[in-house]
């Protein structure tokens, strides 16, 4: 990608003239030399790695804390109500909780670094393990929706932003906006029961409960990227509204082109980043569906953990999972911000 | 302005609601949400003891007359049930809602009030917490406030909090940089009295609309809890404990599972829709309506004789009769009405007239840009030899090569009018590469050229650089680099020099009238501003209300020999080095005066 | 009548090596009931020096004093006599709140007046009378009170906020490039109403414009500012005409004047 910046188009003059090398790059420097004086990737990189370990540095402690804060004590909640003192004092030097709190906080990160998130009130399963073994199927399907919001939500959003700009096609600017309109708000769970109904009762297509062969994905990888197609659909409907409405367009319609390259050429380089920018959000919202699509269709992922977690108050699985979901969000924000980064040359070289 | 009477905002917004619920969208969301308050108030005392009682004869029956989408394992009907539901779904969705909003609103105003660097400090959590979604959130609380309504209702009342509270922030933050808000601030009026009065009411309407949808979603997100069995808890029911109850015995009776959520569905469309109509009838999202629109009036047939001069072909450009519609508010507007004139190979004509006169929508009809749904009529629109008037979209664009090779724009704002995902080289190159018949490399060499043409320093590292890398004045000379790239016959030049300071303008105009002789271009220069024009050009033709009213050389507008009033009192009007201080300055509205008299 | 004076004004934006030094050592005096023009371009401080004056912006260092005592304290008294000086905006869209009547918008103006004499707020209808008579001394009708922004034209606007500005009773005026969002034909009848009421009511006014017509007809002296330097002062007439700095030479040659071509043309 640093090739991106400095390299020289691939034009046949520039690459012959050789003689010219040294003030080719004399002349690229100045855009350069003006953000850092290093390449301008290794310092964005840098800072927003630094953001990132501030931002888990603060997940983590949140987590820590949530769990230290709670009224009682965990030892006493770890054993349940049937415990003596006795078993209670070893299960408090076993937790470290006779230590002070700094050396606790200390020793929750040491623990992390080892992989160690405690043990399950509830299972008495170390968290680490809950997590490892369940996250793949959660992953499957969230990765497989994700995948297939991009492929639908982009293309049909820009499709209909083109056919129904400036209040033409008013038929299918209705269909498209009422039908877009009612499936993003319907709620994950209500997609999946009557995806159920449907697919399942009505007429048995697919399997409705487990993880066996590739037909038993396919309700839930519908019932979870639904909503959020249409509701990408939507943005970046409007966002090509936006696009082809700015000047810039218009200079490039004078330049009297194919609609097919005024569009491709000079409106989609345009719709990357707020595209991005709200498909980043999208998938934060995927972890939450996920919880539904997995508790209807009996998908054995991190849904039912997350809900016995609460069920149960098993407040080492919840610590566990908040930190593991929030480090996951993180991460989605950081790929968002690179590939932002790497297409949209304004916040590669001005917001370094 | 005849009907100038007063109307409160107020009134207003009453009456524009009143307009958008005679909308489809307006009366179902309206009827709609009456229904559901209706519902939650009534149903539990209507139907209450009914949906509760355990009935073992009737246990999961299908529908029947007496129950009409059947009953559940408890032998209660379902419809009832579904229906006593709606005040808890309701209610506790708007109690999350109420938390959510007030604290947001609290929140997003905190950092205007508090000294900067505690509302950087809260900006900043907010922005975090906004990326976070909801779910987690609520999982994180639910710990603090364990299951159950109460829980749920917290959790997902402070989930809302970030959204709002960035809407807030972002909101007031575009108030607070607007002059009015300065000229309270010179008045010295106090901060709280300029964060009530001016602040805060500027931002309700969005933050009502967001409000309604936020609760539309809040609704679904309790019933999402209370599916999960974290929310609701037994023997109370909302309809996403039903949900629960029903999917378990989806095989045997679907309808007790798809009614209540069909119900939550319903429910948050209502609410959406009830957002939509608000936000329609504030103002918050534009919208243009144009149906029924009354057909396009027909041109009036007098056409001026001294007009009706066939076109020339000695000229590279002659306009006849050109008229210019939008549609607006359910009527077409005409800006342009009638407009004829002619432009000799290698003149330069100025176009004259006060903003909305019509002058940069006829430059856009010459040369075919006008977009659907405008449309352009016109007797004539001769383009070195070709006419355009009547052409269809299609017919134009096999003329492509032909505009775009002879016929350059160079557009007012040169900060918006070049595309900022595109380096400057290719785009400056891209119509010798489109029309030109240069391949790339060709064409990019030719646009190196162009950029020193113009006087662009280092055309080479220029032409690899973005716009945004550019300075204004350096903006405009690219986009004059970009209409060299063929032999322009024509070059349209709309107001380019108004975003530009005096001394950066007087340099692009340099570029201008260089080019313009060394390709023998003819020029037509939009402007306001007379002395550049009368400068600049040969004649000048005046536009006053879509209308030419004056077609006059520059020495002779200049000298005073103007005919009409308009373009009289307008050159009275304009203050020169040479005005006389001692009396008051003419004005349009003097001479436009003793025309009438 | 009072005077006011910039002494040493120096304003930076930032900190660091992205400084932006706005204002740089900027001393001069606008003397009792006298207009002075500023000329520059954007981005010499024009408006900077306008913006501190009224506690829009902070000084980096330096003074401003309206009749000898300095305008930027921030504290009560400091602020009492800032409204002293009111100010104009550029662009007459955005300096009246959408939301108020032409009316409540005036009423601000009044009762800073009322504020700064330390007077009790009067009636509702002595405001209403006074709010008429503000009307009427920028010229529009009183029934435009109870209107809204949204169905006055950009001329109409700038008389309210002219209006504005005078019912807090300034000494001084600052207009920021009050007729430069204005169609040509609507200038003149700005720049008159701003002549009469100074000739009228007799504040000082800081003219801030880019236009050097503008600037000749309604001002008695004028600075020059390039690039955040005071570059030259003096009378109207003798600065227009006789220009020593070069910068200031650059500006008058760079602006298109009636009858004169813009340049030796290139051609013929």
């Amino acid at each position: 990608m640093k090739n991106m910046i400095s390299s020289a188009p691939p034009d046949s003059p520039d690459a012959v003239a050789v003689s010219e090398g040294p003030l080719q790059v004399d002349v690229v420097a100045p855009p350069a030399k003006k953000a850092a004086s290093t390449n301008p990737w290794v310092s964005y990189l840098t800072r927003r790695l630094i953001r990132l370990v501030i931002s888990v540095v603060v997940l983590v402690t949140a987590a820590y804390l949530m769990v230290r804060l709670l009224p009682g004590d965990p030892a006493r909640l770890s054993l349940g109500p049937e415990a003596t003192d006795e078993q209670i004092a070893v299960r408090r030097s076993e937790l470290g909780l006779d230590t002070s709190v700094f050396t606790q906080y200390f020793h929750f990160w040491e623990n992390l670094f080892h992989g160690d998130l405690g043990k399950s009130y509830s299972t008495r399963l170390p968290v680490f393990d809950v997590i490892t073994q369940r996250m793949p199927a959660t992953l499957e399907i969230s990765v497989l929706s994700i995948i297939v919001i991009l492929l639908v939500g982009i293309p049909l959003g820009m499709a209909m932003g083109e056919a129904t700009r400036g209040g033409r096609n008013r038929w299918l600017d209705a269909m498209f906006s009422s039908v877009t309109g009612l499936l993003t708000v319907a709620p994950v769970f209500v997609v999946a029961a009557i995806s159920i109904y449907m697919f399942a009762i009505t007429s048995p297509v697919f399997p409705v409960a487990g993880r066996s062969g590739p037909s038993s994905y396919v309700l839930p990888v519908l019932a979870l990227s639904l909503s959020s197609t249409c509701a990408l659909a939507r943005i970046v409907r409007a966002e090509t509204f936006n696009v082809l409405e700015a000047d810039y367009v218009r200079t490039g319609r004078a330049k009297r082109m194919q609609k097919s390259r005024l569009f491709f050429r000079h409106v989609l380089p345009n719709l990357v980043t707020p595209t991005l920018t709200f498909a980043g959000l999208l998938f934060g919202g995927l972890i939450a569906g996920s919880v539904f699509v997995e508790t209807v269709f009996a998908w054995p992922g991190m849904g039912p953990v997350v809900v016995g977690s609460i069920t149960n108050r098993d407040y080492p699985l919840v610590q566990g999972i908040v930190m593991v979901y929030g480090v996951l969000i993180l991460l989605i924000n950081l790929v968002v911000d690179l590939l932002i980064a790497a297409v949209d040359p304004r916040s590669r070289i001005t917001k370094l | 302005m005849t009907t100038l009477t007063t109307v409160a905002p107020a009134t207003r917004r009453i009456r524009s609601f009143v307009h958008q619920m005679r909308t489809p969208t307006g009366a179902i969301a309206v009827i709609g949400t009456v229904l559901l308050v209706g519902l939650a108030i009534f149903a539990p005392a209507l139907w209450g003891a009914e949906a509760t009682e355990v009935n073992v004869d009737l246990i999961a029956q299908g529908p029947s007359p007496e129950h009409l989408l059947g009953t559940d394992s408890a032998g209660r009907d379902i419809l009832l049930r579904t229906l006593v539901a709606a005040r808890t779904s309701l209610m506790y969705g708007m109690l999350a809602t109420l938390i959510g909003v007030s604290l947001g609103v609290i929140v997003g105003c905190l950092p205007s009030i508090l000294p900067p660097w505690i509302g950087r400090l809260v900006t900043a959590v907010v922005n975090m917490l906004v990326a976070f979604p909801a779910l987690l959130l609520v999982l994180f609380l639910a710990v603090f406030f364990g299951q159950g309504a109460t829980g749920a209702v917290f959790a997902l009342g402070l989930a809302i909090v970030p959204d709002i509270a960035r809407l807030c922030q972002t909101m007031t933050a575009s108030v607070v940089g607007r002059d009015f808000v300065s000229a309270a601030k010179v008045l010295g009026v106090p901060r709280t009295a300029i964060l009530f009065r001016h602040i805060i009411p500027s931002v309700t309407d969005v933050i009502v609309v967001n409000a309604t949808m936020a609760a539309a979603s809040s609704l679904t997100a309790m019933a999402g809890l209370s599916f999960l069995g974290i929310g609701l808890q037994a023997p109370a029911y909302d309809w996403g404990r039903l949900l629960s109850e029903g999917l378990a015995r989806m095989y045997v009776s679907p309808a007790a599972a798809l009614t209540p959520a069909i119900a939550v569905t319903l429910a948050g469309i209502v609410l959406t829709m009830l957002g939509d109509t608000i936000g329609r009838a504030l103002g918050v999202t534009p919208v243009i309506s144009m149906r029924k629109l009354a057909g396009l009036p027909s041109r009036s047939a007098k056409p001026e004789p001294d007009r009706a001069v066939a076109p020339q072909p000695e000229n590279v450009l002659s306009v006849r009769d050109l008229h210019v519609s939008f549609p607006a508010l359910g009527k077409w507007v005409t800006p342009v009405r009638g407009v004829s004139f002619d432009i000799a190979r290698g003149e330069r004509v100025g176009i004259v007239g006060e903003s909305g006169s019509g002058k940069s929508l006829t430059a856009l009809a010459v040369a075919q840009l006008i977009e659907y749904p405008g449309r352009v009529e016109a007797d004539a629109i001769a383009f070195d030899g070709v006419d355009y008037a009547g052409m269809s979209e299609r017919e134009v664009t096999t003329h492509a090569a032909d505009l775009g090779l002879k016929m350059s724009m160079v557009f007012q704002d040169p900060m918006s009018s070049l595309n900022p995902s595109l380096r400057v080289g290719p785009q400056v190159a891209e119509t010798a590469f489109l029309h030109g018949g240069a391949i790339r490399t060709q064409a990019s060499d030719q646009a190196t050229d162009r950029l020193a043409e113009v006087g662009i320093q280092n055309p080479k590292m220029r032409a690899r650089q973005y716009p945004f890398q550019f300075s204004g004045g350096m903006r405009q000379r690219a986009m004059i680099a970009m209409g060299l790239m063929g032999t322009p016959k024509l070059i349209i030049a709309d107001e380019p020099t108004t975003a530009l300071d005096a001394t950066v303008q007087r340099t692009v105009m340099q570029v201008l009238d260089r080019v313009a002789v060394e390709h023998g271009s003819a020029v037509m220069f939009i402007s306001h501003d007379i002395a550049l024009v009368t400068g600049f050009c040969e004649r000048v033709l005046v536009m006053y209300h879509g209308e030419i009213v004056e077609d006059i050389s520059s020495a002779d507008l200049v000298a005073g020999s103007a005919v009409h009033p308009y373009t009289k009192a307008l050159m009275a009007s304009i203050p020169t080095l040479t005005t006389d201080r001692s009396r008051p300055m003419a004005t349009v509205a003097d001479f436009m005066k003793e025309d009438k008299s | 009548m009072s005077s006011l004076e910039f002494r040493n004004l120096v304003v930076d934006f930032g900190r660091g090596p992205k400084t932006v030094h706005a204002v740089k050592d900027v001393s001069f005096m606008v003397p009792q009931g006298s207009t002075v023009g500023v000329l520059g371009e954007s981005g010499s401080g024009k408006s900077t020096i306008a913006r501190v004056a009224v506690g829009l912006e902070h000084a980096t260092s330096g003074d401003i004093l309206l009749d000898g005592r300095t305008l930027l304290q921030s504290n009560r008294a400091g602020r009492m006599r800032r409204s002293q000086v009111q100010m104009v905006f550029q662009d007459p869209y955005s300096s009246l709140n959408p939301r108020m009547t032409i009316g409540d918008s005036i009423a601000e103006g009044l009762h800073a007046s009322y504020r700064r004499s330390k007077q009790p707020l009067p009636s509702r209808r002595q405001i209403a009378a006074e709010t008429q008579e503000l009307l009427g001394l920028v010229g529009l009708d009183s029934s435009y009170a109870g209107h809204y922004p949204r169905r006055l034209s950009g001329g109409q606007r700038q008389r309210v906020a002219l209006a504005r500005a005078l019912g807090a009773k300034p000494s001084v005026l600052l207009a920021d490039e009050i007729t430069s969002a204005l169609d040509v034909s609507v200038q003149g009848t700005v720049l008159n109403l701003f002549r009469k009421l100074q000739s009228e009511l007799g504040f000082t006014a800081l003219f801030i414009s880019h236009n050097l017509a503008v600037v000749r007809y309604a001002c008695d002296y004028v600075a020059v500012m390039d690039k955040g330097d005071l570059v030259e002062f003096g009378p109207v007439d003798e600065i227009l005409t006789a220009p020593k700095h070069p910068s200031t030479r650059a500006l008058i040659e760079a602006v298109p004047e009636m009858g004169k071509p813009l340049f030796v043309p290139a051609h013929r």
